[in-house]
């Protein structure tokens, strides 16, 4: 390794934290086909760089979003319980297959995720209806684009259980938050608002990819300078990512984003 | 008599813990950074995957703790470490803070979420 290679990897990173703050998603979709395909990083090590990347990225942006009450910890607390056991055996299934078939798989996982952008592009990104405040899991927080305070239970915890382990799952295996998943679980099916969905899927995906972090490190799949070239790049091109967001249209660069899935998806399966 | 804890506390304590958790491994890692900048050489000579348990003695304050510091390698395991330590804090102080508020039904979803981590930490560093 090489002080040139941590530049590149930094740069990759700061990159990847701006994308995923201006598109509202984890930048790992991006950011593991990069390393795997130009800097020829081994793709076990780059799912374990994504996996701290994630820790890194949940932890700065829970900790503003908690604060202003966006995120509902009880019901990220519920679904961790599920999205944390998908995430060890996701984890411990990756370290057992091959690279070439996780390859495979994560070109899968890069062509579904570019559907959902295609599909949020195309229908819009209303907010579902909230629910009564019934339920045993509730939420309220301030709207400041809607300058109202609103106020919403969770429905069908079990569905949004379900949803999570398979959430979990994926993350462990190829290093994603799992987001794609949980926040139109939450949204559509739970009646959670979107904003709260959002932040609560971030909050929890801090605390899913630990799960599977532990499993990377012990099988040696950690590289430290990789990995840290990364965190660092990731944070500050998040904070840059949000600084610039209100001043850039996301339309068109999610246009370009799926597109660049799209390849990525075709050379991560043909490799 | 002591005001009781709220949600908003509970918020407040977790959000802190995020962001010093953040903070301080970032402090490691770019330490680590700074000093390969130094001995760029350093970044090709890896020293061997330590085992969280010996990742965890390197933190002991002894008169070496500082030259052992100088190796940009190690740096940026206890970086790592840090960070992957700073939500398993997350859900510590949400124990606490559930208990503070007699919120006992959430106690026992965390404290389940905790012992899931902990059973995870506990094969791995048996591997």
């Amino acid at each position: 390794m090489t002080l040139q290679s941590f530049f590149f990897i930094l740069a990759g990173g700061f990159v990847t934290g701006i994308l995923g703050a201006l598109l509202g998603i984890g930048g790992g979709v991006i950011f593991i086909p990069y390393l795997v395909l130009l800097l020829k990083v081994p793709i076990h090590q780059a799912i374990a760089t994504g996996i701290v990347c994630v820790i890194a990225t949940s932890s700065a942006t829970a900790s503003v979003n908690v604060e202003r009450k966006f995120t509902n910890i009880r019901l990220g607390m519920v679904l961790e319980v599920a999205t944390t056991v998908g995430a060890i055996l996701g984890g411990f299934t990756a370290n057992a297959l091959s690279g070439a078939v996780l390859s495979k798989v994560f070109g899968g996982l890069l062509f579904l995720v570019a559907f959902l952008m295609i599909r949020r592009l195309w229908m819009g990104r209303d907010d579902a209806p909230t629910s009564g405040e019934n339920g045993w899991i509730r939420g309220a927080y301030f709207d400041p684009a809607m300058s109202k305070e609103v106020r919403y239970s969770v429905r069908r915890v079990p569905v949004a259980l379900s949803f999570s382990l398979i959430a979990g799952n994926l993350s462990g295996l190829l290093g994603i938050g799992g987001g794609v998943i949980k926040v139109p679980v939450m949204n559509l099916m739970c009646g959670v608002p979107m904003k709260a969905a959002a932040a609560t899927s971030n909050f929890m995906i801090g605390v899913t990819a630990v799960a599977s972090a532990f499993i990377y490190y012990a099988n040696n799949r950690i590289h430290p300078v990789v990995t840290c070239a990364a965190v660092i790049g990731v944070l500050f091109g998040s904070m840059v990512g949000t600084t610039i967001s209100a001043k850039i249209r996301g339309r068109t660069i999610a246009l370009i984003f799926t597109f660049v899935l799209l390849i990525l998806g075709i050379r991560m399966i043909l490799r | 008599m002591r005001p009781p804890f709220t949600d908003t506390m509970m918020e407040r304590l977790v959000s802190r813990t995020l962001r010093i958790g953040v903070y301080t491994s970032s402090i490691f890692m770019l330490a680590g950074f700074i000093t390969s900048l130094f001995h760029p050489e350093m970044l090709s000579n890896a020293v061997d995957h330590p085992s969280l348990t010996q990742l965890i003695a390197l933190l002991r304050p002894d008169h070496d703790f500082f030259t052992r510091l100088l190796n940009p390698f190690l740096l940026f395991y206890l970086g790592i470490l840090l960070l992957m330590l700073t939500p398993i804090l997350r859900i510590v102080m949400a124990i606490a803070s559930f208990s503070l508020e007699r919120d006992f039904r959430f106690v026992v979803v965390s404290v389940m979420v905790l012992f899931i981590i902990l059973l995870s930490v506990y094969f791995s560093s048996s591997v």
